[in-house]
């Protein structure tokens, strides 16, 4: 599995300032965050797919549009993003901005700017979340898809009409010229994700961050998209960063899995590893919450692994985030303390397959 | 953020930008006025009228020679440059005269501007508005008055029966009344009811001897019938060129507020009209009718200029357009600042309201 | 192939589409429609108006002596179809020469029988004279205003004889024959004088000529007219054209007047002064007899004769420029202000934030005014100039409403997810504004430039009634010769009413489009 790390997140820190008044600035009152992404370090191989799962709001589509650069230079509290941009990006990025090239012909993704940083954006996309609002409503389909190469000068006209159409057809809206020249809204959710799907890889981006890219679609186009997705990264050797919440698409879809808990990565591994052998008591309540597909054994009451509420995202408790709703926390007295007092850091606990949490603590060298 | 804390914060911060707009517009009119030595030139007619005026009681004296009278003249021109402030330039000036701008400590300087007042020369810009603004009240205020009393009742029945012919016919009332301007229809109401009916006045100056306290102290209802035979006219044209613009607004806000679910639903279950326009539509649309009419009322004390002209009525828009005709400038900034300072402050208590009328609204 | 090439228009060709489209859109809005059309009306007539009227008009305009030929103070003569008595107004150009000849006080009474038998002061008439004559009907019971002559004398009129020129005289008689057979002397030279110098006389009648062999005349007739001089003098047409019914009134007289204008010619014989005529070296090259009826044009004229209708058409370039350039100039600082300040937000939001809070307080016709006022004492600036630096003054205080709608409308749209998506795929700040966000906005900004025209234009015409002018002839100047002049004008209902019609129904009509285009907007603003 190991080659060349296309992406490098290193202890990224993505916080959003909550608004004060001058009320509060006179009486000096600290500035608060929402720590959407809190000390977030992986790294996503060439031909690789990694996916991110967690609950709503755990930092995922964040993490995403920091790696894109979607995410404004001050909200980046720490760390830093690195991209492995193809030869030729990565010589004129030396020739124009030899500071943002870091070391082993990374690039600091947050230190680009103008042309360099436009380089770089044609090999990293992002298909988004949202298919209805990602889409302008005042824009054809062909509009749509032809933008990136227009900024990025790709072709003449009839090249690029050529590359749109072909890059449809990958997404199975065919035939291209009766999707050409509608507008948004004269599409169905599933045809306007796949035109979604269609933009990011009309550039033939090195970097894919997908976030929920499938969860319109029905079943039986979505085995469909997902097998061009796959495709196109054995064939282009792509670095695919897939967001879902959904644990049974992730094992289908990832060669590893990141678990998220409020901004940071609780539970690292491979896919199926973490499936059959979650480690982080997040983990397991996210495994135990997926429907069985014995129908047998559906009707068994399971004991949900989780209590309490998400914690709020501004006001972190002190040590583990997880504590507050931990069950392991309340059934291991010993770790108690450890768990009061400090961040568990990545412990790996079997080779490959790491986790956060103090319960594995003494385990490890 | 807890009410209280907000609101404070918000009276903090529109506090400090409401109230440098206000010193920032007095400052540059003032530089305005300063730079274009546009009242220097006017003063110093004034000073040259004064001198010869002077020049012309010295010369019948008898035993005074050229020579004396000359010196006099002398000294009493500078002593008249000192008083005007023309011995400096114009930007020395400035600072000392947007101050006692602030203090209402200045004199009017035009005897045309008094005579709008219906006062006489020496008097202070104070006390020149302080006449000139209960003119302004009866004519515009009061038919700000009653032209929302008009519609704020009128216009939420309109919005619930939008489409209807007596929706067209609102908007299409308050199109025309847009487009004419209120001037005009004071004209075409002079010639109608002055000239053609012979049943209003053609001269409007003269309210100033009736409007008077101890005259109305002395015949109460004598004095109120001359008051109203010459303020009925120009009321009613405003309030007739008002009332388009109050009707259509209010509708508009309405209309937003009938189209919500709950109304709808309230109609679908067959509430009866009125409960629903009272009981939904009043309550939410009071929030924009109040800014509506604070503001409405904030700024109908700056007076319409050209309607009180056409009029030939000493109101403030009045005395605002003979002090800039006779290059009054402490009347110009006393009034520049008068009426900026009762917008603003209208203005600053419209803000403070939102926050404690709506807990949600954001800053 | 051929269907995808379709798919693909040119940036104009998008444009004029979507503008095709949202005019059909109007056009389908009852309201849109009736704005629409009278937006066109005005148009077709402003370009009348640029192509007809005289470049000179203007300058004109301002010139008191330019409008002597006219009647002042007349209302329009379609009210002829009201009902109103009209005495037409008239002018002859070049009238027959009824006689020429030579005259003595022996022969006068054959010749010039009007003239022999006239009431009024008379000279005595010896020499070569000719007589050019005209009708004037009057139909209605009605009196004319005036009557005027005009001689544009033939460049250096003089006569030969024997090899010397001689200087020649004349002496312009005018003399009324009324259809109840009275003539009347109603002007006359008191002495005459040198032919050329008649280029620069207008002759009008004056009752002082015959105001007392007038009242004598109808003391036998057993009329009585109690009349001074004076009075006589503001009475000279009502004399003319009237029968007296004793006072101080008089009853129009209809029927069919004759108009004498007799010349007599000095200073030479008469057979040279005949001859010098034939040969085309004396005389004049032009007579205009002009009768001032009671009524004038399609517009009337106000106190000083100006043809009203010249300003009323003026008036449709100069609306539609100073209301189209204020709309356009204001919208399009505060589409691209409002746009920056949403796009970029932080420093630069604040300050254009505090900058329009301050524009806000601004009261804006008392510093417009002031602004007005300084700028007619500057010499040298011309009309237009003057006109549009007002309304550039008009357009800096008038833009903040816009950028503050326009800020929030492009912060909402920054939002949007599809810029995240526009700049994920690198489109710069300027792609991102005027391919995503501006023409989300452009359908609003159309309502508000269409909206803020009638303001525009309103303000421009307040501005004039104020005296704050440019020179222009518009219907803000007639409004404002009407307020300068209140005391008559005001009772002259075609002064004021048709220049304020035209400002509402210009106005109007650019309200109901706004409306209609408001009415097409809001619910796409609503929807997103
Ligand atoms: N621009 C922003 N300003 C302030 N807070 C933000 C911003 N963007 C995200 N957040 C906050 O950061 C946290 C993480 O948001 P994010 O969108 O990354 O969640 P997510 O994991 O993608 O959730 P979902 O599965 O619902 O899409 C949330 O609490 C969100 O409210
Ligand atoms: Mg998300």
């Amino acid at each position: 599995m190991k080659g060349e790390a296309l992406i490098r997140v290193e202890d990224l820190k993505v916080w959003f300032p909550v608004r004060r008044s001058i009320v509060d600035l006179l009486a000096r009152r600290p500035q608060l965050y929402v720590h959407a992404v809190d000390g977030v370090t992986f790294e996503i191989y060439r031909g690789e797919t990694l996916c991110l799962v967690g609950e709503s709001g755990c930092g995922k589509t964040t993490t995403a549009r920091a790696i894109v650069r979607l995410i404004d230079k001050e909200n980046i509290a720490g760390g830093r993003i690195l991209l492995k941009p193809s030869e030729d990006v990565l010589e004129e990025v030396k020739k124009i901005q030899p500071d943002a090239v870091a070391e082993e012909g990374y690039v600091d993704m947050y230190k680009l700017k103008g042309k360099a940083l436009l380089g770089v954006r044609r090999e990293t996309q992002m298909i988004f979340q949202d298919p209805f609002a990602s889409l302008n409503p005042r824009f054809r389909i062909l509009d749509i898809l032809e933008e990136p190469l227009i900024v990025h000068k790709i072709g003449d006209k009839e090249e690029r009409l050529e590359i749109v159409s072909k890059v449809l057809e990958t997404v199975k809206l065919t035939p291209p010229e009766e999707f050409l020249p509608r507008f948004p809204h004269q599409l169905s959710g599933g045809q306007r994700q796949r035109v979604a799907i269609a933009r990011a890889l009309v550039l033939n981006p090195k970097i894919l961050a997908a976030d929920e890219p499938v969860s319109m679609l029905d079943v039986s186009i979505r085995a469909e998209v997902l097998e061009v997705l796959n495709e196109l990264r054995d064939k282009m050797k792509m670095a695919i960063l897939f967001i879902t919440h959904d644990l049974a698409l992730a094992r289908y879809v990832c060669d590893r899995i990141a678990v998220m808990y409020l901004g940071k990565i609780v539970e690292l591994g491979g896919a199926d590893d973490i499936i059959q052998n979650p480690l982080h008591p997040y983990t397991q309540a996210l495994i135990n919450a997926i429907p069985e597909p014995e129908p047998e054994n559906r009707k068994k009451i399971r004991k949900l692994r989780i209590k309490g509420e998400v914690t709020s995202a501004v006001n972190l408790p002190k040590g583990c985030r997880f504590r507050p709703r931990c069950v392991a926390y309340d059934e291991n007295p010993h770790i108690q303390p450890r768990c009061e007092a400090e961040e568990p850091g990545l412990i790996e606990e079997r080779p490959g397959h790491y986790a956060a949490c103090w319960l594995y603590e003494k385990r490890s060298p | 953020m807890p009410v209280d804390r907000r609101i404070l914060n918000v009276a903090f911060k529109r506090g400090i930008t409401l109230g440098g707009s206000l010193i920032i517009i007095v400052f540059m009119t003032a530089v305005i006025i300063g730079a274009t030595g546009y009242d220097t030139k006017i003063l110093n007619a004034l000073i040259e009228q004064r001198l010869q005026a002077l020049k012309q009681s010295l010369q019948q004296r008898e035993g005074i020679t050229a020579e004396q009278i000359q010196q006099i003249i002398e000294n009493e021109r500078q002593r008249l440059r000192e008083i005007y402030g023309l011995d400096k330039p114009w930007y020395q000036r400035l600072i000392p005269m947007t101050i006692r701008t602030f203090k209402l400590d200045l004199n009017v300087t035009s005897d045309d501007v008094a005579n709008v007042a219906g006062l006489r020369i020496p008097v202070s810009v104070g006390d020149a508005i302080r006449a000139a603004l209960p003119r302004t009240i009866i004519m515009i205020t009061v038919a700000e008055i009653i032209a929302m009393a008009i519609a704020l009742p009128l216009a939420p029945y309109i919005a619930y029966k939008r489409g209807s012919l007596l929706d067209k016919g609102v908007v299409t009332y308050a199109a025309i009344t847009n487009a004419a301007p209120l001037w005009w229809l004071a004209m075409i109401a002079i010639y109608l009811f002055g000239f053609k009916a012979g049943i209003a006045p053609t001269q409007y100056r003269q309210i100033l001897s009736y409007l008077k306290w101890d005259q109305f102290t002395a015949a109460p209802l004598e004095t109120l019938y001359h008051v109203l035979y010459f303020a009925y006219l120009p009321i009613l044209v405003t309030v007739f060129a008002f009332l388009g613009g109050w009707l259509y607004s209010v509708r508009a806000v309405a209309i937003r507020v009938v189209a919500e679910d709950y109304v709808v639903v309230a109609k679908a279950k067959g509430l009866p009209e009125r409960m629903v326009v009272r009981k939904y539509i009043l309550r939410v649309i009071a929030g924009p009718v109040v800014t509506f009419i604070i503001l409405g009322l904030a700024s109908s004390i700056q007076g319409f200029i050209i309607t009180e002209t056409v009029f030939d009525w000493p109101g403030m828009g009045s005395l605002y357009y003979q002090a800039i005709l006779s290059g009054d400038a402490p009347t110009i900034l006393g009034l520049i600042y008068v009426t900026t300072l009762v917008y603003v402050l209208g203005r600053y208590i419209l803000e403070i309201l939102y926050v404690i009328l709506d807990p949600r609204v954001k800053m | 192939m051929s269907g995808k090439k379709q798919v693909r228009e040119s940036l104009a060709s998008k444009i004029a589409s979507s503008l095709k489209a949202g005019v059909g859109e109007v056009w389908r809005n009852n309201m849109g429609k009736a704005g629409l059309i009278i937006i066109v009306f005005i148009v077709i007539i402003s370009i009348y108006a640029l192509a007809t009227l005289p470049p000179g008009l203007p300058d004109k305009w301002k010139n008191r002596l330019a409008w002597s030929e006219y009647p002042t103070s007349v209302p329009p003569e379609w009210v002829r179809y009201f009902g109103v008595p009209v005495a037409e107004h008239k002018i002859y150009i070049n009238p027959q020469t009824s006689y020429s000849g030579i005259v003595t006080p022996q022969n006068i009474q054959g010749a010039l029988p009007y003239y022999a038998n006239a009431l009024g002061l008379k000279q005595t008439i010896v020499g070569y004279v000719q007589v050019y004559s005209v009708e004037y009907r009057l139909n209605d019971p009605a009196f004319p205003t005036g009557i005027l002559t005009l001689f544009t004398p033939i460049n250096n009129s003089v006569v030969i004889v024997n090899g010397v020129e001689r200087q020649v005289q004349v002496l312009p008689i005018l003399v009324v024959q009324r259809p109840d057979g009275l003539s009347i002397v109603v002007a006359q030279e008191s002495s005459a004088l040198k032919i050329t110098d008649l280029a620069f006389k207008n002759m009008s009648v004056t009752a002082d000529l015959f105001w007392r062999q007038y009242i004598d005349y109808f003391a036998q007739q057993g009329v009585t007219i109690n009349m001074t001089e004076t009075d006589a003098r503001g009475f000279a047409t009502q004399m003319i054209f009237g029968k007296p019914l004793g006072g101080k009134e008089f009853e129009p007289l209809t029927g069919t007047y004759r108009l004498h204008l007799i010349i007599v010619y000095a200073g030479a014989h008469p057979n040279a002064i005949q001859q010098a005529i034939t040969a085309g070296q004396l005389g004049f090259e032009k007579i205009k007899i002009v009768v001032k009826g009671n009524a004038y044009g399609i517009s009337g004229t106000d106190n000083m004769g100006r043809d009203l209708w010249l300003a009323i058409l003026y008036g449709f370039p100069v609306a539609l420029a100073v209301g189209l350039f204020a709309a356009v100039a204001s919208v399009i600082i505060g589409l691209v202000i409002g746009v920056i300040s949403g796009y970029y937000g932080g420093l630069v939001d604040e300050v254009i934030q505090r900058f329009i809070d301050v524009l806000s307080n601004i009261p804006i016709l008392p510093i417009l005014i002031l602004i007005g006022v300084i700028l007619q004492e500057k010499p040298g600036v011309g009309p237009w100039e003057k006109l549009f630096i007002i309304i550039g003054f008009l357009v800096i205080l008038g833009w903040g409403g816009t950028a503050i709608i326009v800020r929030s409308m492009t912060l909402s749209i920054k939002a949007e997810p599809y810029i995240d998506a526009a700049k994920a795929i690198g489109a710069s700040n300027a792609r991102i504004i005027f391919r995503h966000i501006i023409p989300q906005i452009l359908p609003y900004a159309m309502a508000s430039l269409v909206f803020s025209v009638p303001g525009a234009i309103i303000t421009e015409a307040g501005l004039s009634v104020l005296g704050i002018e440019h020179g222009l002839p518009t219907w803000g100047k007639i409004l404002a010769d009407a307020q300068a002049n209140r005391g008559i004008a005001y009772k002259m209902w075609w002064w004021i009413l048709p220049p304020g019609l035209m400002l509402a129904i210009t106005g109007l009509a650019f309200v109901l489009l706004g409306l209609a285009i408001e009415t097409i907007v809001e619910p796409r603003l609503r929807r997103r």
